[in-house]
């Protein structure tokens, strides 16, 4: 189901947590709400699943207006960001929850729970209660409770921000196949580019409750639209007076008048390529990426004065205050 | 201090305070054996006494119950105005003298009083009468339920609330399934700490009821008296009963305790 949002905003007292946003989520994408924290990413997930009223705007659910729709006519599935499981009740009665209050045949509810739960693989743990389970069992089970009235859109809070890398890392594998398998349009929330990159196929930026630029992971890295996603979306330095990313700098060997004299404080091998720090003739801190290859070839040392000359670099218009 | 002297300190003032006074009432019931306490405590105006101070609770207590847990979540999950001012009255019968609380309804429901005159033209008599005693029983022990359930409340916070709207649960269905359960064990609080309020109370009671023997006479008013009429005996056995109700709360409360830490 697509989602379509209008021209919403939404205050919280004298706070603008969201600024006349629109978006477009197409039916079966798996999209990402990415910004810091305070950029009104988690309000505006929570106004597409009817928990917050926009102070104006449409929201847009298949073609149909929702926005005065409450949360339960919204056939939406909400994973919260603590996981909000009902405490008194077990992991088969938490899953179970959304087919009961809609009152389905007790043996439909079985077998959909079952095979709920051996879809996020907690098979054998459905008699257990929220707190005898681990984080990234919670959240799983969160999941599950969320699919099981088969939502025609999945909303996620912070998915994996309470958990620690390892499982993490485990878990955002896990949605892209959870994706693939339930093929559900999918919208979660989170500030870390790493993860909206590799989870998602379209990303969508929000500072300060404007929305910066929605594309793809790859349009987003190579042509962000403003500083703000140069930035955010990657690593970014300015070199003299240009923005760009740390790979995209030439070592010359010697002056040119497109290219920065820069001072060669520090170099570190990570892996294939080699992250060479340098202090800038005017003072700034400056990153360079480049291959090992490349790094031998030029034969470069500590204290080594260099050139260097941005590549793909962008200039943007100073944001109108 | 040490610890020892600490625990000497503790124990001694509550031998002194609570056990020493309880345990000569206890002494005094049974001096003369059995006999004397059954014969008070079967005696017609004192079963009367009993069953009126039962009826008040049973009353008086769902009530409470029910209005406890609306306006603790009408604290909590609301906002309108008048919320603070809400807020603040419930503690209004912990501050204020039971006393003065009959006093009030004394004013309200006199025969000069707002609806006292319309009420007893309408042949409904409030005071003197189960109404008034009701009235003030609630009155008094209506902050229980409520001040155990706000704090539980807010605690909880409301995302499974939320999340059981995003399940397709509504208000009614979500209030039963997933907040009251969240909030058992403080509503099972409030509940007991009400009840015990509702079986002692003496001062509102005593000014709106008239204290007719057999009629409008509760447990506690009855000690009274029995005690003014020089029949220790009675005011002791009656005593004792009261005081075995009030200890059976308490072990009631040491009962639930544990279990509520491991919800």
């Amino acid at each position: 189901m697509s989602i379509v949002v209008q021209g919403v905003s939404k205050r919280f007292g004298d706070f603008v947590a969201l600024e006349a946003v629109s978006l477009d989520v197409p039916s079966g994408s798996l999209t990402a709400l990415l910004g810091p924290s305070g950029s009104g990413k988690s309000t505006l997930l929570r106004i597409v699943a009817g928990l917050e009223t926009p102070d104006c705007g449409e929201i847009r659910l298949e073609g149909g207006d929702a926005t005065a729709l409450a949360p339960q006519q919204r056939h939406v599935g909400f994973v919260f960001q603590h996981y909000a499981p009902f405490k008194h009740m077990t992991v088969r009665e938490n899953v179970a929850f959304g087919l009961k209050v809609r009152k389905k045949p007790k043996a439909e509810i079985r077998e959909r729970v079952e095979q709920l739960l051996s879809l996020v693989q907690l098979q054998g743990f459905g008699h257990r209660y929220p707190a005898q389970l681990s984080g990234g069992q919670r959240q799983r089970m969160a999941l599950a409770r969320a699919l099981a009235p088969e939502p025609k859109v999945l909303l996620l809070d912070e998915p994996f921000g309470a958990l620690d890398a390892r499982v993490r890392a485990e878990l955002r594998e896990w949605l892209i196949h959870l994706h693939d398998v339930v093929h559900v349009t999918t919208v979660f929330v989170t500030h870390d580019r790493e993860e909206a990159m590799e989870v998602a196929d379209q990303i969508a930026v929000l500072n300060e409750g404007r929305l910066e630029q929605v594309g793809a992971p790859r349009e987003l890295y190579d042509e962000p639209a403003s500083e703000f996603v140069m930035r955010f979306v990657g690593d970014a330095h300015e070199v003299g007076g240009v923005l760009v990313r740390p790979h995209d700098l030439e070592f010359l060997d010697g002056a040119s008048s497109d290219a920065v004299e820069a001072m060669i404080v520090k170099s570190t091998v990570l892996g294939r390529d080699v992250k060479v720090e340098l202090h800038g003739a005017d003072g700034a801190e400056i990153v360079a990426l480049l291959t090992r290859e490349r790094f031998e070839q030029l034969g470069l040392w500590r204290g080594q004065t260099v050139w260097l000359r941005p590549e793909r670099e962008r200039v943007f218009a100073p944001v109108a205050a | 201090m040490n610890r020892l002297g600490l625990r000497v300190v503790a124990l001694g003032y509550l031998a002194l305070v609570l056990a020493g006074p309880l345990g000569i009432v206890f002494w005094r019931t049974f001096e003369h054996g059995l006999a004397p306490a059954w014969n008070a405590l079967t005696q017609p105006e004192t079963i009367h006494a009993f069953e009126l101070t039962l009826l008040i609770t049973a009353i008086a207590v769902p009530v409470n119950t029910v209005f406890g847990v609306v306006c603790a979540l009408a604290i909590v999950r609301r906002d309108f105005p008048g919320k603070g001012v809400l807020n603040a009255f419930i503690d209004l019968p912990l501050a204020l003298s039971p006393v003065v609380v009959g006093l009030s309804l004394f004013l309200l429901y006199g025969r000069q009083g707002w609806f006292g005159g319309w009420l007893e033209d309408h042949g409904v008599q409030v005071l003197f009468a189960l109404p008034a005693m009701v009235i003030a029983t609630i009155f008094v022990s209506l902050p229980f339920v409520a001040r155990e359930v706000v704090p539980t409340l807010r605690e909880i916070g409301n995302d499974q609330e939320q999340a059981a709207y995003t399940l397709g649960a509504g208000g009614w269905s979500t209030f039963w399934r997933v907040t009251l359960p969240s909030i058992r064990w403080a509503v099972v609080y409030g509940v007991i700490l009400t009840t015990a309020r509702c079986l002692g109370e003496y001062g509102a009671v005593a000014v709106v009821s008239g204290r007719l023997q057999g009629q409008t006479e509760t447990a506690t008013l009855r000690v009274q008296e029995r005690y003014e009429s020089y029949d220790l005996a009675g005011a002791y056995a009656i005593s004792i009963v009261l005081a075995l109700l009030a200890i059976g709360v308490l072990v009631g409360l040491t009962v639930i305790r544990p279990r509520e830490e491991n919800a």
